[in-house]
């Protein structure tokens, strides 16, 4: 009890390809799990799947008890309405690999337009909320800079602010530091050490070991569509059982 | 010595008996480009929404208006509308109405063709962000995309309007007094091509002032791609 985000038995096919095949995982309130496992292994198409960025093919995901998605009798992944579908994906907060921030607003319009236009939330207090959260991600000065004038790890930043500007009770994370220089991936994995030290919940997907072993409080390893191993991360790292786990890890570690 | 400097001020003369004439050409030239560019600007959206919707009826209806107009020579379809309105449907039309008439529809489908390129090139990624934030699509397309669409499609959309000012020449086959026509009449009048040279002259400074404004908004755009603070 107490899961924000129940996911069980999602498959997800592309044409003759399983990318997901029989995922079951439950998150708690306040947990961190990181995803971790080679690419093409279906971490993120999982995560794209909590957010309907993907359809799955059958499969039943509940968001903080709201269900997203079940499968009828025969089979069939059913959907609500588009609108009703939206309002659940709103309780998730998504932040890409490529930032995916809206161009042609400042970042305090990026971070506010959702709360307002979506939630139709207050503007003043929206503004105030999203100054609020550009101190958290450590950005004040920029509110009226453009994301082109920001550095890549600056860009993440805001989006992290951005998606938690709509109060989700889950944030998504789909590789946040893949796309970044090595030597500015610590601004953003320090926000996201601060969010998990405040119990926000989250599912992170990334190739970060050491932000995987030091900040989860759960790893999952997928490999071929499926979660192969789980556990704690003193587990996974120092003690996996798997043999795909181990050559994985080894493989990481070589790099 | 003399001689010269008497034909030029001679030439003067000429310019200044036939100029008249050719500045009310230049109006209905003016007033034609203006008017098909206001109305055919706007009019370009719908059918590039159109165009890219999910639903076929309004898809195919869409595309065979892009495909008609687009695939037909205008000329061909200021004649059609021309003969064909107060034939087939007892309306009259004086030449100009008719003009704009055609203008518009023929452009319309020009820019309709530019900005489903502009919409279809923004990064998947701007679509998703919108949608993982609850953001519906109609919401999505106006907010998000369509601002965004507007820098890219500039130059092309300023590269059709200096096509327009050239096109604007055609109406005289329908009995438009516009520039090119009011030239003609003199050069044919008065067996001297000096016309030919100012009616030149004038559809420069208009493609001139139009490429002005054309970089103006282009500067005005691309605010936010601006680097540095």
């Amino acid at each position: 009890m107490g899961y924000i985000l129940q996911m069980k038995n999602i498959v997800k096919r592309f044409g003759e390809c399983y990318a997901l095949n029989g995922v079951d995982l439950y998150v708690a309130k306040g947990e961190t799990v990181a995803i971790i496992g080679p690419s093409g292994s279906g971490k993120s198409t999982l995560l794209r799947c909590v957010n309907r960025l993907e359809k799955v093919t059958s499969g039943e995901i509940i968001i903080n008890g709201q269900t997203l998605v079940y499968t009828d009798k025969n089979g069939h992944a059913i959907y609500p309405k588009d609108k009703q579908v939206r309002q659940i994906c709103a309780e998730t907060g998504m932040v890409f690999q490529h930032f995916n921030l809206f161009n042609h607003m400042t970042c305090l319009q990026n971070i506010c337009y959702a709360p307002i236009k979506v939630k139709r939330e207050n503007k003043d207090k929206a503004i105030e909320r999203a100054r609020e959260l550009l101190k958290l991600v450590g950005l004040p000065e920029k509110e009226n800079a453009y994301p082109a004038q920001l550095s890549g790890g600056q860009k993440q930043r805001i989006a992290i602010a951005r998606g938690l500007a709509m109060n989700p009770s889950i944030m998504l994370f789909d590789e946040p530091t893949s796309a970044l220089d090595p030597e500015i991936t610590g601004e953003v994995l320090n926000v996201m050490r601060n969010l998990a030290k405040s119990k926000i919940t989250m599912l992170v997907v990334t190739h970060e070991m050491g932000f995987a072993r030091e900040v989860a409080d759960r790893v999952i390893f997928m490999d071929q569509g499926r979660i192969a191993e789980q556990g704690a991360p003193e587990e996974i790292f120092n003690n996996p059982k798997s043999e795909r786990l181990q050559n994985f890890l080894k493989s990481i570690l070589k790099i | 010595m003399a001689d010269f400097i008497s034909s030029i001020i001679s030439s003067f003369d000429y310019i200044k008996e036939i100029l008249p004439a050719l500045l009310e050409g230049t109006q209905f030239t003016v007033k034609l480009f203006a008017l098909t560019l206001l109305l055919s600007i706007p009019l370009g959206l719908p059918f590039a929404l159109g165009s890219i919707s999910k639903f076929w009826p309004i898809k195919i209806i869409c595309k065979t208006y892009i495909w008609l107009f687009r695939g037909t020579p205008l000329m061909l379809q200021l004649f059609f509308f021309y003969f064909f309105l107060p034939i087939a449907m007892d309306v009259r039309l004086d030449s100009f109405t008719t003009a704009v008439i055609t203008f518009v529809l023929n452009y319309a489908a020009y820019f309709a063709e530019i900005y489903r390129a502009g919409i279809e090139s923004i990064d998947r990624g701007q679509h998703e962000a919108a949608r993982s934030l609850g953001v519906s699509k109609t919401r999505t397309m106006f907010d998000i995309i369509l601002p965004q669409t507007i820098k890219r499609v500039l130059p092309p959309v300023s590269n059709e309007a200096i096509t327009l000012v050239k096109d604007t020449a055609l109406v005289s086959a329908i009995g438009v007094g516009e520039l090119l026509k009011a030239a003609r009449g003199a050069v044919n009048r008065d067996v001297n091509v000096t016309a030919y040279a100012i009616a030149a002259a004038i559809y420069l400074v208009l493609t001139f002032v139009l490429t002005l404004i054309s970089r103006w908004l282009e500067k005005h755009f691309s605010k936010y791609e601006a680097r540095g603070d």
